[in-house]
């Protein structure tokens, strides 16, 4: 398995999807992290400070070409809430690779092919890399599984084909099996205009007909304004 | 004669501290103009040059006051002239104060900031400065365009860091020949090995109309602004590139004729003859 703790003594290669990461030391406490796809090779130096240690871990997206805090996921099939409706359900989420130096994150690689959408109108929306069932099926992504819950609380059935995933504070871990988790998600359906997504905390509620939010712990929130 | 000296002597002690005023007040008000300029503030660049500016300003203006009182000047009727030559100055000057109210209008209601990509009238460029009477525009060709305010007001101007996405629109032609739903694919194919083309909202390719010489196939994607020129310069390629290897030609423009007559045309490799009409 790619993750794990590495000593970094002068040269260390791991076969990513789509090439090759390089980590080299270059000279004294310098080093140089590479990726390697065919023919493109990019590079960025940094410097190792406390020991050489180099830890591999699956972190959520926040690699890529083009800067995002969200993961936009098309349901594999349409989630129906009836009112008041409550449900659990699994989500494959994929992950990049974070490459920390003395403990500090210092790279995030996509590991596989990278795809983004537009939720929302251009001025107004956000733009959060993309997965559905076919970028998990061909892209040669990483995926983390992830427990989400989904609570209606709208006064009517509501059916949601996609959540945005807000990734800032969302965190991936290694089971004892070998196997990734995402952080919980919640979402709260309140109406198809105002879906809040949760990760890593509980959500609000309507109580006397006043919007309450309960935090367990610090979460992102994201709300989707533009339909679900 | 010795009076006359002395007076003399004071007049030329007060001049010179006149200018000195002035001029430390002017090296005052360019530092503090650095200073903050260069200071960390959380605020537009065009309101931090702005502010910059008018402090600058209001530091020479009180040392130009400063050294009007070290040469005993009455400021009271100065001001009272200055009140008057205001008035007439406004009515003289309305054009630049309109262009002044519109460069307050123009940093208040934020159409426009500093870096910002703008297309105004033909002009295509980067924002640099948006100062209380004139607006400077760094064009693609590296020229340095500058505009009065007023004019900018009343431009139409598409901002294009305004938005995180742009869609894109490409036109094909393919020839009569050439297997429609096969070009779209490979069409569609090119898009999607594109990191940078969105999944959402989703490509699409479609027949546009038949023009004379080609089938003309529209193609619309989206892409986050910050690689729009790249994304769009390679995909061309790529399309031209793939559709050549799938054999689907991109033709020149064609015309048939009809001659109402026949017309011998005689091929110079061959002795045969052939009409056509």
């Amino acid at each position: 398995m790619l993750f794990g703790e590495y000593q970094l003594l002068d040269k260390l290669e791991f076969e990513i999807p789509g090439g090759m990461l390089v980590l080299e030391r270059t000279s004294g406490n310098n080093v140089r992290i590479s990726k390697i796809a065919g023919e493109l090779k990019s590079s960025k130096l940094t410097s190792l400070t406390h020991d050489s240690s180099v830890v591999l871990k699956a972190v959520p997206h926040l690699g890529g070409p083009v800067s995002s805090q969200c993961v936009y996921v098309v349901l594999p099939e349409p989630i129906v809430l009836p009112e008041g409706a409550r449900l659990q359900y699994e989500l494959k989420i994929p992950v990049d690779l974070g490459v920390f130096l003395g403990g500090v994150l210092v790279d995030v690689i996509p590991l596989g092919k990278v795809k983004y959408a537009l939720y929302g109108p251009s001025d107004l929306g956000d733009i959060c890399r993309y997965t559905d069932a076919r970028v998990l099926e061909s892209y040669g992504v990483h995926v983390a599984r992830a427990r989400v819950t989904l609570r209606s609380q709208s006064n009517n059935r509501m059916e949601i084909t996609k959540l945005i995933i807000p990734v800032k504070d969302a965190t991936v871990y290694l089971t004892e099996e070998n196997e990734l988790y995402f952080s919980d998600i919640d979402v709260n359906a309140l109406s198809p205009m105002h879906v809040e997504v949760r990760v890593g905390a509980e959500t609000s509620y309507i109580v006397l007909g006043r919007l309450i939010s309960l935090l367990k712990g610090s979460g992102a929130l994201y709300v989707m304004k533009h339909g679900v | 004669m010795v009076s006359l000296f002395t007076l003399d002597l004071e007049l030329i002690a007060r001049i010179i501290a006149a200018i000195a005023a002035i001029v430390v007040a002017y090296l005052i008000g360019k530092l503090a103009e650095s200073q903050i300029r260069k200071a960390r503030i959380e605020a537009p660049p065009e309101i931090v040059y702005n502010i910059a500016r008018s402090i600058k300003l209001l530091i020479i203006v009180i040392g130009v006051f400063a050294a009007l009182s070290i040469l005993k000047v009455d400021l009271t009727g100065l001001l009272i002239a200055a009140g008057f030559a205001g008035i007439v100055v406004g009515l003289a000057a309305q054009q630049t104060l309109g262009q002044l109210f519109a460069g307050v209008a123009l940093i208040v209601e934020g159409r426009l900031r500093v870096g910002d990509s703008i297309r105004i009238g033909d002009d295509w460029g980067l924002v640099t400065s948006i100062g209380l009477l004139s607006t400077r525009i760094r064009l693609w060709s590296g020229e340095v365009l500058t505009i009065p305010n007023s004019d900018v007001m009343s431009s139409k101007i598409y901002n294009y860091s305004k938005s995180i996405a742009r869609r894109s629109n490409i036109t094909i032609g393919i020839s009569y020949d050439s297997n429609i739903s096969k070009a779209i694919d490979v069409i569609k194919r090119v898009l999607e090995d594109k990191e940078l083309v969105l999944a959402v909202p989703e490509p699409t390719v479609i027949v546009d109309s038949l023009g004379d010489s080609a089938v003309l196939l529209r193609i619309l994607f989206w892409v986050p602004t910050q690689g729009y020129w790249t994304v769009i310069r390679e995909i061309i390629r790529e399309i031209k590139e793939e559709l050549e290897k799938e054999g689907i030609e991109i033709p020149y423009p064609q015309r048939v004729l009809w001659l109402k007559t026949p017309v011998k045309i005689e091929s110079s490799d061959s002795s045969s003859n052939h009409e056509s009409g």
